[in-house]
């Protein structure tokens, strides 16, 4: 499968800089998938599960808020945080524990 | 005079104390060098919210946000304050403390009403019974935070700032001059000054104009201004963070160096009351030698 670079850049730095072929982000209007040669793009990101296929294997994630932006063939997602997760279900319950209330 | 004995506990107890301080120093340098890595990389990250605010729509302007809006009179005001968990770090968070009862004493009269939320232990158990408290942010790690805690209180203070009538919320931290010298810093975080946020490394690029946007621009926008709060307020936990291990770092090389003075001190008086036994035990021998 093709793939593209991909940069995760969070106030921690970055967590992701690599070739990847496929990147899941929970946008403002849903889930949003992004494989190598989309068309421009920028939408906002909210809090929620995400994954990142790369030819290593899938990574659950669990992204912040913010944006993501196709340029050309690169791919950036500026966002508030990124935390590992096992799996989709593990990555919903972190998103619930992110997304309570103070 | 004490005893050699009593000399000799102290000391013992002196050198355990060195061991003990010489430790915390180089622990708090090493935290220090990764609480500055983070910093760089926060400042990375705040380059690319800029660079893409800049792409998306050029200039930021007041109008575009409510973040970024004044209220045109301030009379109720949020201050956040920033200490450490834990002490043993010398003045760190006396400073900070000081600062903001001379903050409070100078607005005393003038009718405009302020509440504090706190970051850290150490100032929330100072002022718990002091001032209003409006918020402490229990869960909070002063000596290592994560982008996310920094997400959390973004969110719990834009609400203060839109929601609950609040005119204005700064943060009182430390600013990191370097180990040694850690400044109180009072600075504005709401309404987002616009005119802080320059970056003379911006790409003069023309934004691209058969770009898909979701939602349109001017939304994203008021998605990415919030990213500048939330890097304003990582940036401040970072800072406090250096500071914190720096004021340690520093405040734990003077105990050692104190200690270690009192360790010269004690073995040369030891020394002194070991040779004035000898002494007093020959002049025994002798003149009981003497007198036969």
């Amino acid at each position: 499968m093709s793939s593209f670079p991909l940069r995760v850049f969070t106030p921690e730095g970055p967590v992701v800089d690599s070739e990847v072929e496929s990147l899941v982000v929970t946008a403002f209007t849903g889930s949003l998938g992004v494989l190598a040669g989309h068309a421009p793009m920028i939408s906002a990101v909210v809090v929620g599960p995400g994954k990142v296929v790369s030819s290593t294997g899938t990574q659950w994630y669990v992204f912040g808020e913010g944006t993501l932006e196709v340029r050309g063939p690169d791919v950036v997602l500026l966002i508030d945080f990124a935390e590992k997760a096992e799996n989709y279900e593990a990555a919903k319950a972190q998103t619930a524990q992110a997304l309570l209330p103070e | 005079m004490p005893s050699i004995k009593e000399y000799n506990r102290k000391i013992s107890s002196l050198k355990n104390t060195t061991k003990i301080t010489r430790t915390m120093k180089m622990v708090s340098a090493s935290k220090l060098r990764r609480a500055q890595e983070s910093q760089r990389k926060a400042k990375d990250f705040a380059h690319e919210v800029n660079q893409l605010i800049h792409r998306i729509g050029g200039q930021v302007d007041s109008d575009m946000h409510p973040l970024l809006q004044a209220s045109e009179t301030v009379q109720k005001v949020l201050v956040v304050v920033f200490t450490s968990d834990k002490g043993l770090c010398g003045g760190f968070n006396n400073n900070i403390i000081r600062h903001a009862e001379n903050l409070i004493e100078e607005h005393k009269d003038d009718g405009v009403e302020y509440q504090f939320a706190f970051i850290g232990r150490r100032g929330y158990s100072h002022f718990q019974k002091r001032v209003k408290v409006w918020k402490f942010y229990e869960d909070i790690p002063s000596a290592s935070p994560h982008s996310k805690d920094a997400s959390r209180v973004t969110r719990s203070l834009e609400k203060a700032f839109l929601e609950e009538g609040f005119d204005r919320v700064m943060m009182l931290c430390n600013e990191f001059v370097s180990p040694l010298s850690q400044i109180p810093h009072l600075h504005s975080l709401l309404p987002l000054d616009t005119s802080d946020l320059p970056d003379e490394m911006l790409e003069t690029a023309a934004p691209d104009a058969d770009i898909l946007a979701e939602p349109e621009m001017g939304k994203l926008l008021s998605f990415l201004i919030p990213r500048l709060v939330t890097f304003k307020v990582f940036y401040a936990l970072l800072e406090n963070t250096a500071g914190e291990h720096g004021a340690r770092m520093t405040a734990m090389d003077n105990a050692t160096t104190n200690a270690s003075n009192l360790i010269e001190e004690n073995t040369l008086l030891r020394n002194r009351a070991r040779q004035a036994a000898i002494t007093t035990e020959l002049i025994e021998i002798i003149s009981g030698a003497e007198a036969l």
